[in-house]
């Protein structure tokens, strides 16, 4: 039976644009739908406050430190992390709106498929990548225009942490269309905080013995001062193409499932299983590629920079100093030649000529990154052995080692400035002998103990870093003044370090005057500390330790 | 020049959820005008309303709305394009304003062109009288407002077919008199159908009624022919008749009765309400319903 409605003569409906074809009007609708979810999604509170924990994280950890943008790219992937744990939430909360509010009869009355609702959720994520991409522009822009940057950001690292939050809003978006529960989400959310906390932990013991890390979510930056660009060998790019192929099959996932609950067209459903199965295809061979084990090439030039780091540095003279630092961390070198003057002029001018110009070298510690069985000193290729307290340094070049890592304020800036003051005061009281002979350093006697005084008076924070070294050396004989010391680093016995404080507590002019009119004998390698304590009228702490086998 | 003729034509619509007939070969048509859709809790009065809102299928059956078969896709969206739909509960986002609420509707209708759009969802709430609430949220909205920014977004696009599912419930008196003024006006020229368990609702706004019951229609016809099923069934007495099927006291002290009358009785003119009390009755009263 045939029928005929009556329709009067009212117009299109507003807005509707009953002229455009339906499925324009439809890829419109969505965009509309995009816009508003987008602005909710931007005011949600807990995109807010994740937000907000975002740009102080990125500040904090911007403020302390004189940035190497090649590492400062990798930490701004933790901080836009929240953004991303915001971004799984939010999006859930918005895809299950319907549900939560029992506005699914509602919506089911509506032109707009279900299929094209859940891409409207899925690219109203954008905007926030959109935002996260501004925080880490603008930290990078800021940490670039601050002294002594070096400035050679990777943009895959970069990119990581915006893409951390298009797989978050996806795993929302798709866990809505899975799961009615608001419950879900949050689980999942703390389930893949502590996954990767966990990997992260694996991964600082040692990338290159566990390339499988990198099938986490995202790797901070190795604990230790940033090596040159080229050595860092972290499969960046991989790794995005990694995270942006899970974010697109998880994605197509929810499509999918949308469509399927929805009758929608083939045509359809066909573009959606063959992006699930490219983004499939794609995630599966960049973890292939990711996880594979260090190339040779790049074991032996990273173990080339442990182990005849000088060839690798470029140096220029400044007096007092020549500078050798790895190419592109010139910036760096401004940065050291206030506490580099302030040493010396701490020095007898005459005693400071004999030992000037001290050679000031990059150090890094690449030894987590290299094999431990290259590392054996049992073995053929010769390994770096006198990094670790207690150990004889390996005859070298001497040099005062000063890391890659410069700090600004806080707790790392004063270790820093500490030990570049006490590696060129080391030097400065122990030089190179005019016939080329290795100076004799003794780290348990009266030249250790001045040598730390002469690298407090550099500036305050050096001497606080020399406080803090010694404190937390406390239970042992010997120290160094890094994390991740270069075998030619200095080392220093705790006793000396304790009557250097002690000194540092006294008078400058008292002691300078003191030190400078018994010079040859305070820096003589065999003065003791107790004849030292006689010579500056100080009682030296006493020697509760066991004797170090070097004192 | 057309005729005017059914809206909706239904054939043996069959809907089973577990063991439960919730539609059970229901076949009707409606011409527009306003028709009441009457039934106790149960009868199926929401899965038939869902299913002429296109919200689900039926199991069996067919149905065609305004000329378009909602079981292929493009005519199902193309009616959706075209019909306004009221849920009994329509689920409203409480930390939306009323306006961002119709707004979100409106783009689900696929109203996409922004400022028509947003013309029109200040042309619907001013139609409903809301247009000085639009900012605020819904949650700070009282009950009969809430009502009424449900039917401002079923009124987005000038619908043809408007499917009110108790718009009036939980509504205070003067609210339902603003509320049937307003369907009264939007029948004038489109189909509505309207559920309620409220007769007078019916009696006021209806040109049809129907009546579903355990899933099966049990009347069709106006207002006038359901009341008249009661004729002779409704009498009044000085106590409870107890041969009654349903009796109360009124407002004069008398009881008023209603089911098969003793003889003699004092006969009363049946009321809306008398017929339809008197077709949910039982078996005893079938061929009254005949």
């Amino acid at each position: 039976m045939s029928t005929t409605v009556e329709h009067d003569d009212r117009p299109p409906a507003a807005g509707a644009s009953r002229a455009l074809p339906a499925g324009a009007r439809s890829r419109r609708s969505m965009l509309a739908l995009t816009t508003v979810e987008s602005g909710r999604l931007l005011r949600h509170p807990a995109v807010l406050a994740a937000t907000a924990v975002s740009v102080w994280l990125l500040w904090r950890w911007g403020k302390g430190t004189a940035p190497v943008l090649h590492y400062a790219d990798i930490a701004t992937q933790v901080p836009l992390a929240a953004l991303a744990g915001a971004a799984l939430l939010a999006t859930n909360l918005a895809v299950l709106r319907s549900h939560r509010d029992g506005a699914v009869d509602l919506y089911g009355a509506t032109r707009l498929s279900l299929a094209r609702r859940t891409l409207s959720h899925l690219l109203s994520v954008l905007p926030l990548v959109a935002l996260g991409a501004i925080l880490v522009v603008a930290d990078l822009a800021w940490l670039a225009g601050t002294p002594g940057s070096v400035r050679s950001p990777h943009l895959a690292e970069a990119a990581t942490g915006p893409a951390l939050i298009v797989l978050g809003g996806c795993l929302g978006v798709l866990h809505g269309r899975l799961a009615r529960s608001v419950a879900l989400a949050p689980l999942v959310l703390v389930a893949l905080a502590l996954g990767s906390l966990t990997v992260a932990e694996l991964y600082k013991g040692g990338q290159d013995q566990r390339p499988w890390t990198w099938l986490g979510t995202l790797l901070p930056a190795p604990p230790f001062d940033p090596p040159p660009a080229d050595l860092l060998g972290r499969p960046a790019t991989w790794h995005l193409v990694y995270l942006l192929g899970i974010a697109v099959t998880v994605a197509a996932l929810a499509l999918w499932r949308s469509q399927a609950h929805a009758r929608a067209p083939r045509r359809a459903q066909a573009a959606a299983t063959m992006a699930l199965v490219a983004a499939l295809a794609a995630t599966t061979g960049a973890a292939v590629v990711q996880t594979r084990p260090t190339s040779p090439t790049l074991a032996a030039q990273r173990l080339a920079v442990v182990n005849n780091p000088s060839a690798e540095l470029v140096c220029q003279r400044r007096d007092p100093a020549v500078y050798c630092v790895f190419p592109g961390f010139e910036p760096q070198i401004a940065l050291w030649e206030p506490t580099v003057r302030a040493v010396v002029a701490a020095v007898p001018p005459a005693a400071a000529a004999r030992a000037l110009p001290v050679t000031v070298a990059h150090r890094v510690g690449l030894h987590r990154l290299i094999d431990e069985d290259v590392l054996d000193p049992t073995q053929d290729n010769p390994a770096p052995s006198g990094d670790r307290p207690g150990q004889q340094p390996q005859p070298g070049p001497m040099v005062a080692p000063v890391g890659t890592a410069w700090g600004r304020d806080g707790p790392e800036h004063a270790l820093a400035q500490a030990r570049l003051a006490a590696n060129v005061a080391a030097r400065l009281v122990a030089p190179t002998r005019n016939d080329g002979q290795e100076p004799q350093w003794s780290p348990c006697h009266a030249q250790a103990v001045v040598a730390l005084w002469l690298a407090g008076q550099a500036s305050p924070q050096a001497a606080e870093g020399i406080r803090q070294a010694v404190t937390w050396a406390a239970h042992f004989e010997t120290f160094v003044m890094s994390h991740d010391p270069a075998p030619d680093e200095p080392f220093w016995s705790v006793r000396a370090g304790r009557f250097a404080l002690a000194l540092l507590d006294r008078p400058r002019d008292q002691i300078a005057q003191t030190l400078w009119r018994n010079w040859d004998l305070v820096t003589a390698p065999d003065t003791t500390i107790e004849r030292l304590g006689e010579v500056l009228g100080i009682q030296p702490p006493s020697d509760t330790s066991n004797p170090d086998p070097q004192c | 020049m057309t005729t005017p003729a059914s809206t909706v034509q239904a054939r043996d619509l069959t809907m089973t959820f577990g063991r439960t007939r919730a539609l059970d070969g229901v076949s009707f048509e409606l011409v527009p005008g306003v028709t009441g859709l009457l039934g106790p809790n149960g009868a199926g009065k929401t899965t038939l309303l869902r299913v002429l809102a296109t919200v689900s299928a039926p199991d069996a059956g067919s149905v065609l709305t305004l000329g378009l078969d909602p079981r292929r896709t493009d005519q199902r969206l193309d009616l959706r394009g075209r019909l306004g739909y009221m849920p009994q509960e329509p689920g409203f986002h409480a930390h939306f304003t009323a306006f961002e609420f119709v707004d979100y509707v409106a783009i689900l209708k696929e109203l996409h062109q922004r400022r028509a759009r947003h013309e029109e969802v200040r042309r619907v709430l001013e139609l409903v009288g809301l247009d000085a609430v639009r900012r605020k949220k819904i949650k700070a909205l009282s009950g009969g407002m809430r009502r009424r920014v449900a039917l401002a977004q079923a009124l987005l696009g000038d619908p043809d077919l408007l499917i009110l599912d108790e718009p009036t419930a939980g509504l205070d008196p003067e609210q339902r008199l603003r509320f049937r003024e307003l369907v009264g006006q939007l029948g004038e020229g489109r189909t509505v159908l309207l559920s309620t368990h409220q007769t007078e609702d019916v009696v006021a706004l209806c040109q049809q009624v129907m009546m579903l019951h355990l899933g099966k229609l049990r009347f069709t016809g106006t207002p006038l022919e359901l009341a008249g099923l009661a004729q002779g069934h409704v009498w009044h007495s000085h106590k409870r008749d107890p041969g009654a099927l349903g009796a109360w006291r009124t407002g004069t002290g008398q009881h008023r009765n209603i089911g098969n009358p003793p003889a003699g009785a004092d006969l009363l003119e049946p009321t809306l309400e008398d017929g339809y009390l008197l077709l949910l009755g039982g078996d005893q009263f079938e061929e009254v319903a005949a």
